[in-house]
């Protein structure tokens, strides 16, 4: 979930910069830097590396996930990277899409991944859900610009016969980081409002506004410490879960959500629920 | 309102591409070309020309209405585009 918009705007721009062989012209070493401060600054306005390099990145030979200059680059991401992160096999695999946030955008989330994540939130959200009754949502929204804007995962969950809340239904918002953001508490709030006034918009989930309760699922090789998040949440609050870091009793007793720090678990997976 | 993240985003790019000589390397010919293509991102992405161009567009000479190079320029926007 980033400003894909800004992101695709940035990749217009890489290209007609190399229409105008501008990279040619300026040689390795000054495209290199080039391309690191325009990654730099697509991020500063929340857009994703991967889609900001689409393309230009592999025929530059630039990976998208170091910044760096790589070997054997495949759909945008150096073979270093793809070892250090284990989604080589990923990449392989001509079934799946191209790779965004290692295997975690593939859209290895089942209806069993839910049941198990809920065990990471409050007992005070979850102790009305029917774990039995959930769907996938349309996890895509339109914001004040007409812009879409994508959400990594949206699930709905029901409420318990006899527990009707105010809101529609519990909507987990499942935003996938595999690298440290400072701004995702604001990014996070701005979704959850825009993904609760959409869904509703759309009918998806009846008359009353959806309570969105967001969910950050990291899996990035640099540890999520306090200055990831720079921010005050100003009362904001969502449940974080760093799958790669589990404790092994932890990982064990949630198999299927620490299988998302693994892509190569994560296919298997996949293959058994086609 | 406007995608002012966007046109900001722009304006810091075109501010590298000048400290990298970009425009001076490539010649006013394509410069105008350059920025007839930026236009057109700034109508598809919803940007917002004189955010994109603040500062940058006196500098190169190129009108933030219209975006092409234009002398005279007053707060950035040349007679023909006062005029309209």
């Amino acid at each position: 979930m980033s400003d894909h918009f800004n992101s695709l705007l940035m990749n217009d721009v890489l290209i007609r910069l190399e229409e105008q062989s501008f990279f040619a012209d300026i040689g390795e070493e000054r495209t290199l830097r080039f391309v690191r401060d325009s990654l730099a600054l697509s991020r500063r306005h929340d857009g994703n590396p991967g889609e900001a390099l689409a393309g230009v990145g592999q025929r530059l030979g630039i990976c998208y996930y170091c910044w760096d200059r790589g070997t054997d680059l495949r759909q945008g991401i150096c073979r270093d990277c793809r070892a250090a992160d284990s989604i080589g096999i990923a990449l392989d695999d001509a079934e799946l899409s191209p790779p965004r946030n290692a295997a975690l955008s593939y859209g290895f989330i089942y209806p069993e991944t839910i049941r198990d994540m809920l065990g990471f939130l409050p007992e005070k959200i979850t102790r009305d859900l029917d774990a039995s009754d959930m769907r996938q949502l349309p996890g895509h929204c339109i914001d004040s610009h007409l812009r879409e804007i994508h959400v990594d995962s949206a699930w709905g969950v029901e409420y318990l016969p006899g527990r009707r809340q105010r809101s529609a239904m519990a909507v987990l918002m499942i935003e996938l980081l595999a690298h440290p953001y400072p701004g995702v508490a604001r990014r996070l709030r701005r979704y959850a409002s825009m993904l609760s006034e959409w869904l509703r918009h759309t009918g998806s989930v009846g008359e009353r506004p959806p309570s969105i309760v967001p969910v950050l699922v990291y899996n990035g090789a640099p540890a999520w410490t306090p200055q990831s998040c720079t921010e005050e949440r100003n009362g904001f609050d969502y449940t974080f879960i760093d799958v790669g870091r589990m404790p092994p009793d932890e990982a064990r007793s949630h198999e299927p959500v620490a299988a998302l720090s693994s892509p190569t678990t994560a296919i298997d997976r996949t293959r058994r629920y086609r | 309102m406007s995608n002012h993240s966007g046109s900001h985003m722009l304006n810091s790019m075109l501010a590298m591409l000048e400290r990298e000589a970009f425009f001076s390397e490539i010649g006013p010919e394509k410069t105008e070309e350059f920025f007839r293509h930026i236009y057109a991102l700034s109508w598809d992405y919803d940007c917002n020309p004189g955010e994109i161009l603040d500062g940058i567009g006196e500098r190169l000479a190129i009108c933030d209405t219209c975006f092409r190079p234009r002398e005279g320029l007053v707060h950035g926007t040349c007679a023909s585009c006062r005029a309209s």
